[in-house]
């Protein structure tokens, strides 16, 4: 009841405030009066008896005051108060407002930012029913341990294990053939083989319809397929009644079975899901390597529980299988550090760079700050001799810094946003999950907990400051000098400032070096106006090798005798997309174990390729017209191909018995330049180029080497694909420039990134440092003066003041360079042919932080050496 | 500027009150005089103090306050205890008196 009552008397105080404020008044003066009459009846004059009673019992404004306060509603009050003025004090310095806002919120705008795509990308569970379970399994053998599983192997895994619940297998993604689901035009459609039960095992519901079963697989052909999700609302417009239904996939009839609630671009790019059809030959063959295999772990089993039970199958098969299975074994790892873990260490060295950047936000407002409240002190003084207390005082700092604080998070929070587009677009392709990114109710609070925390860093030294003085403000002069603990603070303040952007610029100037080697790497082809494209001949009519074959040559002919064009060719596998293929060989005079090859990029090309590409002949002849189905086998090798297995021997005229290659005998009629084929910072390979004439795999990579800009022909080029075939059809139409930039995305959005938190971090410590010296230079106008007057020249002082910031520049890129020899090596596996200690980039960046310190120091000693003496004197 | 008087005992000022309003409804001022009469000129308060111990315990429910005019004709807020407030005072009372003679006998003992 009382606490009611209490609660509703103080909420009368607040909003009645008059009507309350009045009965208070008019009580108190009772009191006056009444007292006062006494007083009177006994003979004291009314004025003298005023007086007395004032005497006796207080004063009546004050007593008010001390009545008020006792209440709660007077804390909200005074807190408004508080804040009211706060906001009347900070628009009254618009300068150090946004200076001060601004500051905190590219501080928190950063890290927001970067903790929203973190949250999403690496906290986030993986969209899948319980993601921990779910192990990714890799074949293992002593050459590599990221090769596929071979269908074979597959199933006796699935069915041997005793660890894990369910187990499915995926092939890559392939173009399906000629697809016309919308009704209007063909379009290429990407799809990927999975295994029975593959939705269940990943945890991915079906909307319509049901997941692949063992009886879907009994078949040569698929004969069913299961809906993305993104292509069933494009293309069937979301019908419900889908199911059941027939459509026409790469020239066949098939029956849609399901749809998915959502597509899985974590784990392939198809858009639509065929079963993997047991009865074709390859899904017999234990040499191919070339399912992904997913497992979901029995709930309670470990990873070294899971991996000795796979250990045990491996060796089973290995004895029963030895001419494909010996030295081959499973490797698990679990699915987020397959999909996740490459992204990682970039992200979080991103995010500590944004850290940093936040330390330097918050300790040059905290400079800001306090230098502000050494000006201010005659004001505090001042209150406290009006009765204000320490308290009271710290409150209102703190109020103060509080408006700042959600003025700078507020913006910070919409700057995170705006980040986080900006994001999106500089983003590498291979950042998975970006798409998800949404600001959200966590990020907020995200946002707001580091404001909070900056707040409470920045603003508790000054306010700690506060009131020290006491009264001795009033008495002192109007010009204080700055106490020497204070100066001791703001100087090592200046001094942190400059040690956190050195490492910032260490990092950054790290990554721009290792980014500048990157893509100054010769891949060993000519980028410049070339055009790629895709096209996959699947349908029947081109189950003959030899209708792909002349469908090529057409098409090749043709863009030859388009304007524009300088060269064409085409090849199995572009360098640089992530697209790859291995041949395993043998040299006819080695002595192999059993289950030992060698092995090499193996790729098909037609013979305009590495002229297209203007990758040189060495020696020996090209590809040409030489080369037919009916000839005998031939091939191309690359030089690292010829040092790695005839080093010193005459390469040419040299024959390979290419394993699982139709015609398995090839002669090396050439040798061609290496090129960077994964990425430009790996090694160039081994690699081996074969005519598409004697192997035509049915999908392939258009290559138009262009006389002026490519980008003109794209229309020009799909088109003559559709007057040969009118149902095929070009996709992925990308500059090759586009493709080799893509692939160093990556390092360049952290150089990006780190670059844009350095130089922002720079920004930030040359206002620090200046303001911390052209603080100090007001502050010792008076010692200066005095020096002039004494005979210092000026270039003395103008020496003497640089001298004195320049000592915390040194100091604090000592302390910088030492952090940076320490983190450095968080950055070792992101740089490319740079060590993390390299010289050049910390004396590089040593003397660009010098040199910036040098002009935030020279403007405020400028001023000092003009100080007039007689005027510093006379300012007393 | 103190809020409360440094030579009464911490918290027995409500009690006090209490007490004098248990005779009799009074004003502000009225209770200042009574309780510098009844303790013979020990207890001075000042206003401050006072009122925020009547805002205080009327907050408690303790007492209640009412305009009325005084025998000058003059309008004051006369306040009376509550039935809460008529328990508080029995049991401070009590307590109050357990408490100085549990002291009485410590100081007592030599």
């Amino acid at each position: 009841m009382s606490i009611l009552r209490s609660i509703a008397d103080g909420l009368r105080s607040l909003f009645r405030k008059e009507q309350v404020g009045h009965e208070l008044d008019e009580e108190l003066n009772g009191f006056l009066e009444m007292a006062a009459e006494e007083k009177v009846q006994r003979g004291m004059s009314r004025k003298d008896a005023l007086r007395a009673v004032r005497l006796e019992r207080g004063n009546l404004a004050v007593t008010k005051e001390v009545v008020r306060a006792a209440g709660w509603e007077s804390l909200i009050e005074t807190s408004w108060q508080d804040l009211r003025f706060g906001a009347r004090v900070l628009r009254k310095n618009p300068g150090f407002t946004a200076v001060a806002v601004m500051t905190l919120a590219l501080g928190i705008g950063a890290n927001t930012a970067i903790f929203n795509v973190i949250q999403t990308v690496v906290l986030q569970p993986l969209p899948f029913a319980d993601p921990d379970r779910l192990v990714w399994l890799n074949g293992k053998m002593p050459q590599t341990d990221d090769a596929g599983v071979s269908p074979a192997d597959f199933l006796d895994y699935r069915d041997g294990n005793r660890s894990f619940e369910q187990m499915a297998g995926i092939s890559q993604v392939v173009m399906a053939g000629p697809s016309n689901l919308s009704g209007d035009k063909p379009e290429q459609v990407m799809t990927s083989l999975v295994s029975a039960g593959f939705f269940d095992t990943l945890g991915v519901p079906l909307l319509l319809g049901r997941d692949f079963q063992k009886n879907d697989e009994e078949v040569d052909t698929s004969q069913v397929v299961i809906l993305g999700n993104g292509i069933w609302k494009r293309d069937f417009a979301g019908d419900r009644n889908i199911i059941g239904h027939n459509i026409r996939l790469d020239e066949q009839s098939r029956t849609v079975i399901g749809v998915l609630s959502s597509d899985v671009p974590l784990i392939s790019q198809a858009q639509i899901w065929l079963p993997t059809p047991r009865l074709h030959f390859l899904m017999h063959l234990r040499g191919g390597h070339f399912l992904k295999v997913i497992g979901r772990l029995k709930p309670g089993v470990t990873s070294p529980q899971a991996q000795s039970d796979l250990d045990a199958i491996a060796h089973q098969l290995a004895e029963k299988y030895p001419d494909t299975d010996q030295g081959w074994s499973l490797r698990q790892r679990s699915l987020r550090e397959v999909l996740i873990g490459p992204v990682r260490p970039v992200l979080l060295v991103i995010w500590a760079a944004a850290g940093l950047l936040l330390l330097i936000a918050c300790t040059n407002l905290a400079n800001l700050l306090l230098a502000r409240s050494v000006g201010r002190e005659r004001e505090f003084a001042v209150r406290t001799a009006l009765g204000a207390t320490r308290i009271r005082l710290t409150r209102q700092a703190l109020a103060e810094t509080m408006i700042l604080v959600l003025a700078g998070g507020a913006l910070g929070a919409l700057a995170a946003s705006w980040g986080v587009s900006l994001m999106r677009v500089f983003a590498p392709p291979d950042l998975p999950r970006l798409q998800e990114v949404h600001v959200n109710l966590q990020v907020f609070t995200f946002a707001f907990g580091v404001s909070l925390l900056s707040g409470v860093m920045f603003a508790l030294i000054p306010a700690l400051q506060i009131g020290k003085g006491g009264f001795s403000g009033l008495k002192e002069s109007t010009r204080n000098s700055e106490s020497a603990a204070h100066r001791r603070i703001r100087s090592s303040l200046v001094v942190a400032e400059i040690a956190v952007s050195l490492m910032l610029l260490v990092g950054a100037g790290l990554l721009i070096r290792s980014f500048w080697l990157l893509i100054h790497v010769d891949p060993g082809f000519q980028t410049q106006r070339v055009v790629t494209a895709q096209l996959s001949l699947n349908g029947p009519s081109y189950n003959d090798p030899a209708n792909r074959v002349r469908f090529w040559q057409e098409l090749e002919e043709r863009i030859r005798n388009l304007p524009g064009v300088e060269a064409v060719g085409a090849t199995s596998e572009l360098p640089l997309t992530g697209q790859h293929s291995d041949g395993p060989f043998k040299i006819p005079d080695h002595r192999y174990g059993p289950s030992e090859f060698d092995d090499a990029y193996y790729r098909q090309v037609t013979p305009g390729y590495l002229a297209a590409m203007r990758i040189p002949l060495l020696a020996g002849r090209w590809l040409d017209q030489r080369d037919t189905a009916k000839s005998p086998g031939t091939l191309l090798v690359n030089r690292a191909f010829a040092k790695r297995f005839f080093l010193g021997q005459d390469v040419l005229g040299k024959h390979l018995e290419v394993m699982g290659d139709s015609q398995p005998d090839r002669e090396i009629v050439g040798i061609v330049g290496n090129i960077s084929h994964r990425a430009l910072s790996d090694p160039q390979e081994p690699e081996m180029y074969v005519g598409y004439a004697q192997y035509a795999p049915p999908t392939m990579n258009l290559v138009v080497r262009a006389v002026a800009d490519p980008s003109t022909l794209a229309a020009a080029l799909d088109e003559t694909a559709r007057a040969i075939d009118k149902d095929e059809t070009l996709s992925a139409i990308r500059p090759l420039d586009d493709i080799v930039a893509s692939s160093v995305s990556q390092p360049r959005f952290s150089s990006l990134l780190l670059s844009l938190f350095a130089a922002l971090a720079v920004a930030l410590a040359t206002i620090g440092i200046y303001g911390v010296m052209a603080y100090s230079v007001s502050q010792r106008t008076n010692e200066i003066g005095i020096r002039m007057a004494l005979g210092a020249k000026q270039s003395d002082v103008l020496k003497m003041v640089v001298w004195q910031g320049m000592k915390l520049a040194v100091v604090g890129a000592l302390v910088g360079i030492a952090g940076s020899l320490l983190l450095g090596q968080f950055l070792a596996s992101m740089l490319y042919r740079v060590t993390p200690r390299d010289p050049l980039t910390f004396v590089l960046v040593s003397i660009a932080l010098f040199g910036v310190s040098l002009v935030a120091n020279y403007i405020p000693a400028r001023r000092a050496m003009r100080v007039d003496p007689m005027v510093a004197l006379r300012y007393e | 500027m103190t809020d409360k008087p440094s030579d009464l005992v911490q918290g027995t000022l409500d009690m006090l009150i209490l007490k004098i309003l248990a005779l009799e409804p009074m004003h502000g001022y009225g209770i200042a005089v009574r309780l510098e009469q009844m303790s013979q000129g020990v207890f001075r308060l000042n206003a401050g103090s006072l009122f925020v111990a009547v805002q205080r315990l009327q907050r408690d429910g303790l007492i209640r306050g009412e305009w009325k005019a005084t025998e000058n004709s003059r309008r004051a807020k006369y306040y009376a205890l509550t039935a809460q407030g008529q328990k508080r005072l029995n049991s401070e009372t009590r307590e109050w008196g357990r408490q100085v003679a549990a002291i009485a006998r410590i100081l007592e003992t030599s």
